[in-house]
């Protein structure tokens, strides 16, 4: 799943230049275990709270 | 294909998070890199985990173990301000500050001995309150309405009295007006 936004704004955060690529594949040979990737950028992050510039996050997971 | 999603907490993970510049309120933060790892502690690792322990074992499976946090990155140039408030909360929350290299912080996360306190209000419409506190650092004064404080302690190494109850100190204090 990718998701890419110009300008995207919430009630929780204003965002930037979005990148949302989320993706997720069982094991050969396995039904359940599950092994996901998730990579997001973002050029600007402003919330209620703080803002972040030149956002990049990576994250693997593996879940059964 | 997958057929069954049976266990949506991972078993292992690995994140990482980096900004060029974070601007809060409290002060400003860049550049910034934050890098976390879940591992499945290897069996008998543990601390056995029993009622003791209430509302972590009522959520166990929220709580993979941490292994690590890191932040790279130039530090808050607010030492008397954040520094000093994330200090103290970390240590509130159980977490003990690890400096690895030069602008590195690590976090390690262990249960900490703290005291639950009951409050339990006279009025039914009320439901009774528990309120979680680093063990002997608090001690809560104060009246309302018509209420009762106990305490009770919580610890890993101790046993817990029955399912998600806190063990309650018969020393109790007991304050009503």
């Amino acid at each position: 799943m990718t998701l890419e936004a110009a300008d995207a704004q919430t009630r929780w955060a204003n965002v930037t230049n979005l990148s949302l690529t989320v993706h997720a594949a069982s094991q050969p040979n396995q039904t359940n275990p599950v092994q996901a990737t998730l990579v997001l950028s973002a050029a600007e992050v402003r919330t209620r709270w703080a803002s972040a510039s030149d956002l990049e996050g990576f994250a693997q997971w593996f879940t059964r | 294909m997958v057929h069954a999603l049976t266990n949506a907490v991972p078993l292992a993970g690995h994140g990482d998070l980096k900004c060029r510049q974070v601007a809060t309120q409290w002060g400003d933060v860049g550049p910034v890199e934050l890098t976390g790892d879940l591992t499945t502690p290897p069996p008998g690792s543990l601390i056995p985990a029993d009622a003791g322990w209430a509302l972590v074992v009522e959520a166990p499976a929220v709580f993979p173990r941490l292994d690590r946090i890191a932040h790279r990155g130039s530090l808050p140039q607010t030492p008397g301000g954040l520094a000093h408030w994330r200090r103290h909360l970390a240590r509130a929350l159980g977490f003990r500050l690890q400096t690895c290299t030069r602008n590195c912080i690590g976090l390690e996360w262990t249960p900490a001995p703290v005291s639950m306190w009951s409050v339990e209000f006279s009025r039914p419409a009320l439901r009774p309150m528990w309120i979680l506190t680093r063990s002997n650092r608090c001690s809560p004064r104060g009246s309302a309405n018509s209420w009762n404080l106990s305490r009770g302690t919580m610890h890993p190494n101790e046993r817990g009295h029955g399912r998600g109850s806190p063990r309650v100190d018969q020393s109790a204090a007991r304050l009503a007006s």
